[in-house]
């Protein structure tokens, strides 16, 4: 079977977290108070008709008993059918599909500059190990894990924006000039982790001997650092992109908030918010198939980086 | 264009020349007429998420539907008198049941179709037809043969009647004198394309306004173009869009840079725009109808109590409430009725700070030494900062106040279950009196509207009377009476009304604030200035 059958097993696992995130937050909707009917209608007076109430539940099916709401949930998601919003009157797979782009285009950026910053940072950080660079890296990334990104952003905007007017405070457009700042907030966090994570990682390989029988060989030492040293340390620190690309790809609220970023983040929380319930497992449906796919990309990448790793 | 709206926009443009050349900003008489162009842009906090306007009622979507869509009638957004929209008559009969609208000729549909009283027969039937979940259903739902058509037993509604191309005449079941106000929120949509679109409507509405749909790139903007042949007249500006910005602090800096020609001001940011000389002239006010308020469950002990009730608006100085943690961003409540409603009541003293009274009350309920309760308020860190000021001023006489802060949708219904004995809660009820009282009749207890679960058999029957009355003056006398007794009975803490305030650039003209909702402006009638 090989690696087709370790994906097969790891696409057959997947239907129960999908059962069990779906169920975990149908439960979770139904605990919450809050009646997703009254939201919707009394925004504007704070007083709901109960003959509107009684027939806008029975649209949306919410006057079924709740297993059977929760069947045919699931009925309708096996079918590629994920329901109607409450909030949107839209097609769920729609809203969550036209949201993906945003979303994807943010996390992509964020994580490309995490990735230039950080491994660059911590490749020079362990070369240059106990030098005033190592000890700036490390101020560097203890500020950027520390820095909150609604901070981080609304400075960004204060200065660059406001003051210098140099790139526009907010919105969705062009990379240029609208994803510099949403970038730039949403990355500098990841990419302290990763330069903390590459430089120990680094260090580790670096002492080690296939890197000094390497180096005897007479290899250049960018041949050493990139073909040995960097492909070995690499295992820990794709693992930690893997996992923080999901979140990038979930949960991005906060920075898609400050910077009027139509994503997913936004659509979930405005969606929680007025308990939107086919809204919200459609995101949740979502962010577990990119937390599923991504998870067996990464483990699949391990058997590129590191020949003794098979899946059998 | 006609005289009277002629007039009001020289009155306008005269008004504003004046502000900005009293901040030495122009000293051009060219602001004195109306430019046409332009690209407007202003700001939602969230998406509309629909635009069907049988669906959302949200007051974003509504600031939105209300430049694509023509009202059959409208609103003064000075007086909040009804005036003509779409029909540019109506008439009540003398039974106080049947409306005949006239609706104006010659009103063309965006994709060109003139409306005609079967756009408006269909609209209605629309709203009341199950299956479109339209919360508007309550609004419509006591015509003649409204039930019927509900239950499915007809395929029209008897109580409409279309008399000809351009009248038509509803039949209520009931005399309701607030029944005329709702046909300012019925936005007629035109029945092909409706029905052509169906679900889709929503996303790409089609309406009658001074705007034309263009475009919708959701949680971030809408997109409207100009209707040039609007029948009230070109609007000035060519292009509207509404930028979805869910955070205040980027808002602000959107404004700032000039990337938005208005927003609206909270009150962390109003002081900031109100104080400042060089924005002053540029901050529209109006009270809006809001009443916020402290909502006392009048079935929990101690508060069953109308003197424990009594004595909680004496405990609380208002007037430095609102100077404070309000940044003077409201106005201090006597009683229900803000003071932009017809019915407010400049006599009403109301309760004021008064510890002392309230000690002596609190002894007199039995409670000498106070008593516990739970006080509630939405999550946002607003709320927060009002519940812990309005803590301190109830431990002065002895009410220890829990203060519990949850999600809104979380609050509003566990307050409609008669759970909680204390929430903080603005009201919004409408410009007629009749409607805004409508918290205070014991046949809307919990989620409709009564969470204080107070019953006064009094203010009942006085507000039967007023909803049956056509007779304004009469109308306003039952309910400042009714509004005596509430304010006796105390159900409410009655805190303040909301001081809403937006600030616009100074290139910006014709922006009438509107007390309904702020930001629900004619847009047609707003112009911009080129800048130099």
């Amino acid at each position: 079977m090989g690696i087709l059958g370790f994906i097969a097993r790891r696409l057959l696992l997947a239907v129960p977290v999908f059962v069990g995130v779906t169920l975990v937050t149908f439960v979770l909707m139904q605990i919450v108070p809050g009646d997703p009917v009254a939201l919707l209608m009394e925004e504007k007076v704070a007083s709901v008709d109960p003959d509107a109430a009684r027939i806008i539940r029975a649209k949306w099916g919410l006057d079924d008993p709740v297993p059977l709401q929760y069947l045919k949930f699931l009925r309708n998601a096996v079918r590629g059918d994920l329901g109607i919003s409450y909030r949107t009157d839209r097609s769920v797979l729609a809203s969550i599909l036209e949201r993906v782009p945003a979303t994807a285009t943010l996390a992509v950026a964020a994580l490309g500059l995490a990735i230039l910053i950080g491994v660059a940072t911590g490749i020079i950080a362990a070369l240059r190990q106990n030098t005033m660079f190592d000890s700036a890296s490390i101020i560097f990334a203890t500020i950027g894990v520390s820095i909150p990104n609604f901070w981080l952003g609304l400075l960004l905007i204060y200065l660059l924006a406001v003051q210098w007017r140099w790139l526009p405070p907010s919105g969705y457009g062009p990379a240029y000039p609208y994803l510099i700042m949403p970038a730039i907030t949403l990355g500098t966090a990841l990419s302290a982790v990763i330069a903390r994570l590459t430089r120990s990682s680094m260090l580790d390989v670096i002492r080690a001997d296939y890197i000094r029988t390497a180096r005897a060989k007479g290899l250049a030492d960018r041949r050493v650092l990139l073909a040995h040293a960097l492909r070995n340390a690499a295992i820990p620190i794709i693992t930690v992109i893997g996992v923080q690309l999901s979140g990038l790809l979930s949960g991005t609220v906060i920075t898609e908030r400050v910077f009027s970023w139509p994503g997913i983040g936004r659509l979930l929380v405005d969606s929680i918010a007025v308990r939107d319930l086919p809204m919200v497992q459609g995101c949740v449906l979502f962010i577990a198939t990119v937390f599923i796919g991504l998870n067996l990309c990464v483990d699949l990448s391990y058997v590129v980086l590191d020949p003794r790793i098979k899946y059998e | 264009m006609n005289t009277s709206t002629w007039n009001r926009r020289t009155v306008m443009a005269a008004v504003c020349l004046g502000a900005l050349l009293s901040a030495g900003v122009i000293g051009s008489a060219t602001a004195q007429t109306p430019v046409s162009g332009g690209h407007f842009r202003r700001a939602l906090s969230s998406d509309p998420a629909n635009l069907d306007p049988a669906l959302t009622n949200t007051s974003r979507a509504i600031a939105v539907k209300m430049t694509i869509f023509d009202s059959l009638l409208r609103q003064n957004p000075k007086t909040l008198a009804i005036e003509p929209g779409a029909a540019e008559s109506w008439s009540v009969g003398s039974d106080g049941k049947i409306l005949t609208f006239r609706l104006h000729r010659g009103i063309r549909f965006h994709h060109g179709r003139e409306m005609t009283s079967d756009d408006v027969r269909y609209t209605i039937e629309r709203i009341l037809t199950p299956e479109m979940g339209s919360p508007f259903i309550r609004a419509f739902d006591r015509l003649v043969g409204a039930k019927e058509f509900t239950n499915g037993q007809a395929r029209e509604v008897s109580g409409i009647k279309i008399l000809d191309r351009y009248t038509i005449q509803i039949t209520n079941s009931v005399v309701d004198s607030t029944f005329p106000l709702t046909f300012t929120g019925l936005f007629i949509v035109p029945r092909d394309e409706a029905e052509r679109l169906g679900r889709d409507f929503g996303q790409r509405p089609v309406g009658s306004g001074p705007f034309i749909f263009v475009s919708w790139s959701r949680d971030s903007s809408v997109l409207l173009k100009e209707n040039p042949s609007y029948w009230e007249g070109r609007p000035y500006i060519s292009a509207l869009e509404f930028r979805i910005i869910p955070d205040p602090a980027t808002l602000q800096a959107e404004f700032e840079t000039g990337r938005l020609d208005f927003i609206l001001l909270e009150d962390p940011t109003y002081r900031r725009y109100a104080d400042d000389p060089a924005w002053k002239p540029y901050v529209v006010e109006v009270a809006e109808l809001f009443t916020r308020h402290m909502g006392l469950n009048t079935t929990k002990p101690p508060l069953n109590d109308v003197r424990v009730r009594q004595a909680i608006n004496y405990a609380i100085d208002k007037a430095t409430t609102v100077r404070t943690v309000l940044q003077d961003k409201a106005f201090v409540a006597t009683g229900v009725f803000p003071p932009s409603l017809a019915a407010s009541d400049p006599t009403l003293r109301g309760y004021e700070y008064n510890p002392q009274r309230a000690r002596e009350l609190l002894a007199q309920a039995g409670v000498p030494t106070g008593f516990e309760m739970d006080l509630n308020g939405s999550s946002s860190p607003v709320a927060g900062r009002w519940l812990e000021v309005l803590q301190r001023y109830l431990a002065d006489v002895g009410i220890r106040a829990r203060l519990v802060q949850q999600d809104f949708g979380v609050m509003l219904d566990r307050a409609g279950k008669g759970e909680l004995m204390a929430y903080v809660l603005s009201h919004g009820g409408g410009s007629n009196c009749v409607n805004y009282l409508g918290p205070f009749r014991s046949r809307n207890f919990g989620i409709a509207g009564n969470r204080m679960f107070y019953r006064n058999e009094r203010v009942d029957a006085l507000m039967d009377d007023a909803e049956r009355t056509f007779d304004a003056t009469r109308q306003i006398q039952l309910c400042r009476e009714a509004e005596r007794l509430i304010v006796a009975d105390a159900p409410w803490f009655f805190w303040n009304y909301n001081k809403a305030a937006l600030v616009h650039q100074p290139n910006v003209h014709g922006i009438v604030g509107n007390p309904l909702e702020l930001d629900w402006l004619q847009m047609h009638k707003v112009w911009i200035q080129p800048r130099r």
